[in-house]
């Protein structure tokens, strides 16, 4: 694979698209430093790949993920809300029996039935939005390309730049990756569809 | 963090600070002092019923202090290392509210407390009631708990402070197993206590998850004092600096404490309601009814919900010693309000706030805060030497 390729020439030569410049690591500190230099130099699609979740990386990555917590906000009233109506439409208005004279809406009563259905559709739906929004289940991945990649489920530390990053440039992304102190940096290729 | 600042002493790191803390400590007694005055010479019974409540308050800061060391020792953990000293000083001053308990006894003595000491006729306890609050026994457990918890607190210290110098791995074991051991006395201890200090004020009503509210509570309250003294303290001192990312773990058992504490409230209220029965919806019905209401209502309000949504939504909180330490503030005027609430219903139908109120809290904690400021000195910052320390100290900080 010719370092000069690009990406129009790519095509030409029968290689598949770019996908992204990954460089590879086998130490996490040097991957947080990495991400936060690549982000300081202005790159947006950036990813990291690690055997284990990094809280330092996510920060570095500027990732900030805020719609599931609101989506299961959102549920979660629901649910606390239908809950409590269910429980009150039914004892105060369609079926109204008097116990013991206590209220027709005990809500004490109520708040251990409440609590169940907020938390069952804030949980179900938190974890729905999660494989919807992660985009899973995903079994192909054009990072799984690069160059030793199986390590990143033992003991190597990925960062990908992705060619849609508007600031990528095949040459000097590639410079700037180099310029990090990784083990290697690779092109990663989508696959032949 | 050059693991090094922390091989200061307490006096080295916040003596400055201590002095200041001392000094108002004093004030603060002279101002309870008078305060308690002016109720005691007017009206006398009410001044024993401020301080039973303001008592509970502060013995049970030294009981939470010794709970959160004992814990401490079995489980470990880095959040545990920065209040380590301040804790170890909370536990050393069990003697100290064993002696401040004086008042309760003539309280009790003058029959101004507990119903039971000298029952209206017609109301006198029977069978085993009867037995278990004849004075003399009442009194035997009295000197029990607190004996009890000054061999555990004082074992804790010695064994946890070893780490000073350094610590093999025997004892390592020793305050694992201490800390297993008396988790399991302290929770029992408590709550015979709580039956005894508080729930016997109303001596025909019983609840059994009592004892475990109040072993919520004496955690919740210490380590909101904790978080506070830290933050006051050693707010930018190497202490928090080195280990400020534990202030997460603070900030987090904060969070389930605060939990804990409503859900218990919440239940004990539920099953009462649910059981319907005059003995116990009547506890309930003086603290629910006329004025007491708002007060109750103020409880879920500012001890449930205020500090829970912003712990929960705000991860920002739970990592900063300074919001978390003013968060603090609020849940401990909130316990305040929790135990004047148990224990002010019993006398009077509507809210009323004696001199006393505000006098027997300033009272009893100048006194305690002294001897607290005292206590603190001279030691090193953190034991450390402890293994388990150390390990945290080695910790590659991006696997945190």
């Amino acid at each position: 694979m010719s370092q000069t390729l690009a990406h129009s020439s790519a095509a030409e030569a029968g290689l598949q698209p770019l996908y992204g410049i990954s460089v590879e690591f086998d130490d996490p500190e040097a991957l947080v430093e990495a991400a936060r230099k690549t982000r300081d130099a202005g790159y947006k699609r950036v990813e990291g790949y690690s055997p284990f979740p990094i809280e330092a990386l996510s920060e570095a990555l500027g990732q900030h993920q805020v719609e599931v917590p609101w989506l299961m906000f959102g549920a979660g009233i629901a649910g606390g809300v239908g809950g409590f109506g269910l429980l009150a439409v039914t004892s105060a208005w369609l079926y109204p029996v008097n116990i013991g004279g206590r209220a027709l809406i005990p809500w004490a009563q109520f708040i251990p039935i409440t609590f169940e259905c907020t938390v069952l559709l804030a949980a179900l739906t938190g974890v729905a939005a999660m494989f919807v929004l992660n985009g899973l289940p995903e079994p192909y991945h054009p990072i799984f390309n690069a160059p030793n990649f199986d390590g990143v489920s033992s003991d190597r530390f990925f960062l990908c730049v992705e060619a849609r990053d508007k600031q990528f440039d095949a040459e000097a992304t590639r410079k700037f990756l180099e310029g990090l102190g990784g083990l290697q940096v690779s092109e990663v290729r989508e696959s032949k569809k | 963090m050059n693991v090094q600042e922390l091989q200061v002493t307490t006096t080295e790191l916040m003596g400055e600070k201590l002095n200041k803390l001392s000094s108002g400590a004093l004030v603060a007694t002279v101002i309870g002092a008078v305060l308690c005055a002016l109720t005691f010479f007017t009206e006398q019974k009410s001044f024993y019923h401020s301080y039973l409540f303001a008592w509970v308050f502060w013995a049970g800061i030294s009981c939470g202090s010794m709970a959160l060391l004992l814990l401490h020792h079995t489980v470990g953990g880095g959040w545990g290392f920065v209040i380590r000293r301040f804790i170890e000083a909370g536990a050393s001053l069990i003697p100290l509210a064993a002696l401040l308990s004086a008042p309760v006894i003539a309280g009790l003595f003058l029959g101004n407390l507990y119903a039971w000491y000298q029952p209206h006729p017609g109301h006198e306890l029977s069978g085993f009631k009867a037995d278990w609050f004849a004075t003399p026994f009442f009194l035997a457990r009295w000197l029990a708990y607190f004996g009890i918890w000054w061999g555990f607190s004082t074992a804790a210290i010695r064994l946890g402070r070893r780490f000073n110098t350094g610590a093999d791995k025997s004892t390592l074991d020793q305050v694992n197993r201490l800390g297993g051991f008396g988790i399991l006395i302290y929770v029992i201890t408590v709550t015979f206590a709580s039956v005894d200090w508080v729930m016997s004020l109303t001596p025909h009503w019983t609840s059994s998850i009592f004892g475990l509210l109040f072993v919520a509570s004496q955690a919740l309250s210490t380590m909101a004092l904790m978080l506070f003294l830290v933050w006051q303290l050693a707010g930018d001192s190497p202490l928090v600096k080195g280990l400020g990312r534990y202030f997460r773990d603070l900030g987090n058992f904060t969070l389930a404490m605060v939990m804990l504490w409503a859900y218990m409230s919440f239940s004990q209220y539920l099953i009462t309601y649910s059981g319907n029965t005059v003995e116990e919806l009547t506890w309930y019905q003086f603290r629910s009814t006329g004025s007491w209401r708002w007060v109750a209502v103020s409880l879920i309000a500012f001890h449930f919900a205020a500090p829970f949504l912003l712990l929960l939504t705000n991860s920002g909180m739970k990592r900063s010693p300074s919001r978390l330490g003013a968060l603090a503030v609020l849940i401990l005027l909130m316990r305040f309000i929790d135990l004047w609430w148990l224990v002010k219903p019993t006398f009077s139908e509507q809210v009323t706030l004696n001199w006393s109120d505000l006098g027997a809290p300033l009272l009893i904690g100048g006194i305690w805060l002294f001897s607290w400021a005292r206590a603190m000195r001279d030691q090193p910052i953190v034991p450390f030497h402890d293994p388990r320390l150390q390990a945290h100290l080695h910790e590659v900080v991006s696997h945190a």
